[in-house]
């Protein structure tokens, strides 16, 4: 093994700028097919994130695609309120699907005495800048609120999940009407139950206005609603209604509230049982009509569009496939040209070598240990490149067991083509001077 | 006796029709014998010596070594009767460039498992027999075309073959190498090796203890020629 590996090392060192270009080569398709073989997995991770079975019917989430120069866009166009408006009827109306209109955000409450339990980002450990907010009142007097997590609900949501109150009622229609300079009513979770009572009155500031909100019941403790794939606990929430608005905005802040609210209410959650991709093409039929563009999202379809590509989903999946098996048969290639060149341009070499007792198994271990030495080299770089590139632009890197998929693809084809060029060389001729 | 072929055929198809190399060489081989086989260039000569080393097939006839039928499907087997039996010894000296002059001799010994200073014992040894013992660490191109022949011959006998092939060794010197060589080749032949020798040079022939000559592929005998 010593002779052999003694060997390997030799015709590594013949022409070693070509083994060393085939390297650099082998490091940047490895790398970049490691990283579209995980930008792959990860668009399908979020389809898997956002699409949830329950009780035999599909949840989807949907979305504006509204990022970036589309937001700008989008934010300039004098008729952005009608069209979001138009947009929530049709979803609300449309007989393919239910539409529920469930959104989290947090909202803040001035003089808040209940839980720290119940305080935005409390889960996730950093909820101390939730507890005091400093928040300007139209009189520019600054006033003190706590941030809580808050579903906002549409008036479908409460008999949809079957939610039932431990004490006080649920919201009525009447509840879901945005009526300016009046209370609106409030519904919190059994952890605020010790602390308030049915019927107090809370300030609350939300979409950057003031508003009274009177507390109408407590939820039963328990109560869970789908949100994102996942059942949420409502407990610790506070509820409040997804207004219906029926005016038109009069000022430029109460077009802006209206506005907000709106891509609140549109961005909710579809529950059928038609696939992502048949509620997708019925988005975008009602998006094209309204001439809202790039179109909404649904969560789990792959035909959706991509805001930061401009084009469907699928399409995008099929390119960067497709660039990770072409960079992988470029590759391949490559390494199949290197390996012809090299076994041509050592022809005399392994000649010699057989005359001096090698097998030709011995040769093909030469040769199979030269490719293999370049592709793990490729595979090292690549890996460390390719991971790198994944958490540069997707954030993590999801398999890195899929490393290996490259490199044994790579290898494939030059060790068959090695093998059958070998045999099928007749190496005396190198020896021969007549 | 070493080597008896019957019926050797040997051929090379093209894409357009076939090469006949061999057309039925019967040969037999003493041991201990200095034999030439002589012909013209492209005639099959070092074909034969090919076969005769275990190289390269054959496509009719039998080989028998040693009254052992040499068995050409197992290129495994083949590369073992190498390692064994032969040694080797071409015109262009078939040295490796990039290895030194003691890693070139050293090479036929690193197919046998043989431990680090026994081999670098042998190929002193070896290399003190052809007057090449300040020469260790030298490569190939630092050495006179005489003195690269002598290290392919070293390389050659390093592992005690009983057949040494020799496909014009002394097509590429000058006449005092030649001459050197070729005393060289009958002192290995003194010490019982049996060698054979391709050449074109009738006077190299001449040295020899019997020649051969092949023509249209078959081998023809000296009264003959």
């Amino acid at each position: 093994m010593t002779h052999i590996l003694s060997e390997i090392k030799f015709s590594i060192d013949r022409k070693f700028h070509l083994t060393f270009l085939v390297i650099c080569l082998g490091i940047i398709s490895t790398s970049l097919s490691f990283f579209s073989i995980n930008l792959y997995r990860e668009s399908y991770a979020d389809v898997d994130q956002y699409h949830h079975l329950y009780e035999g019917v599909n949840y989807y989430m949907t979305g504006d695609n509204f990022v970036g120069e589309s937001e700008r866009k989008f934010g300039k166009d004098p008729n952005r309120y009608l069209k979001l408006k138009k947009y929530n009827e049709k979803m609300n109306n449309c007989d393919a699907f239910m539409y529920l209109e469930q959104y989290k955000q947090p909202i803040y409450i001035k003089n808040y005495k209940g839980n720290d339990t119940n305080l935005y980002r409390y889960e996730e450990g950093d909820y101390q800048d939730s507890k005091n907010v400093v928040i300007s009142s139209a009189n520019g007097t600054e006033e003190i609120y706590s941030g809580v997590k808050c579903f906002w609900i549409g008036s479908n949501v409460i008999n949809h999940y079957k939610l039932e109150m431990s004490e006080g009622e649920a919201f009525q229609e009447e509840d879901y009407v945005w009526k300016e300079n009046q209370p609106i009513k409030i519904i919190l979770g059994q952890e605020y139950k010790k602390d308030y009572q049915v019927g107090d009155k809370v300030q609350l500031n939300i979409i950057m206005a003031e508003k009274e909100a009177i507390i109408a019941g407590f939820l039963e403790e328990g109560s869970n609603i789908l949100y994102h794939g996942q059942l949420r606990n409502l407990d610790r929430y506070a509820i409040l209604p997804l207004f219906n608005i029926s005016e038109l905005p009069q000022t430029d802040s109460q077009e802006f509230t209206f506005w907000v609210l709106y891509l609140m209410k549109n961005s909710g959650t579809v529950a059928t049982t038609l696939s992502p991709n048949q509620v997708q093409d019925i988005i975008f039929e009602i998006c094209n009509e309204l001439d809202i563009k790039p179109a909404y999202y649904v969560g789990g379809a792959t035909n959706q569009q991509s805001s930061t590509f401009g084009m469907n989903m699928d399409t995008i999946l099929k390119i960067i496939f497709t660039v990770a098996i072409g960079i992988l048969l470029f590759t391949c290639i490559i390494l199949t040209i290197y390996i012809c060149i090299k076994i041509r341009s050592n022809g005399k070499y392994y000649a010699i070598l057989l005359m001096n007792g090698f097998s030709t198994m011995n040769l093909i271990w030469i040769i199979m240990g030269e490719i293999l030495f370049v592709i793990a080299i490729s595979t090292i770089g690549g890996s460390v490149l390719g991971i790198l590139l994944c958490y540069l632009f997707v954030g993590k890197a999801i398999t890195i067991g899929y490393i290996f998929l490259p490199a044994f693809f790579i290898a494939v084809l030059p060790v068959i083509f090695a093998i059958r060029k070998l045999l099928k060389t007749d190496l005396c001729v190198y020896l021969r001077e007549e | 006796m070493l080597i008896e072929l019957d019926g050797i055929k040997k051929y090379y198809n093209s894409k357009k029709n076939r090469i006949i190399v061999l057309d039925g060489v019967d040969l037999k081989i003493e041991k201990g014998e200095l034999l030439a086989i002589m012909g013209k260039s492209g005639c099959g000569k070092s074909t034969l010596l090919h076969i005769l080393g275990g190289l390269t097939g054959i496509n009719d006839g039998v080989y028998r070594y040693r009254g052992e039928k040499v068995d050409f499907e197992s290129k495994r087997k083949l590369a073992e009767f190498r390692r064994n039996h032969i040694g080797f010894i071409v015109q262009d000296f078939a040295l490796i460039g990039e290895k030194t002059v003691y890693d070139n001799v050293e090479l036929p010994l690193n197919a046998r498992k043989l431990p680090r200073n026994k081999r670098e014992e042998m190929v002193y040894e070896i290399l003190n027999r052809v007057g090449l013992e300040d020469k260790v660490r030298r490569y190939p191109y630092e050495l006179s075309g005489g003195e690269q022949q002598r290290v392919a011959i070293a390389r050659a006998l390093i592992h005690n073959p009983q057949l040494l092939l020799a496909d014009e060794p002394t097509g590429s010197l000058d006449e005092e190498n030649q001459r050197i060589i070729l005393n060289m080749l009958k002192e290995v032949v003194k010490n019982g090796t049996t060698v054979v020798l391709a050449t074109h040079d009738i006077d190299i022939a001449g040295e020899c203890d019997q020649y051969r000559y092949i023509s249209s592929g078959k081998i023809k005998e000296p009264e003959k020629i």
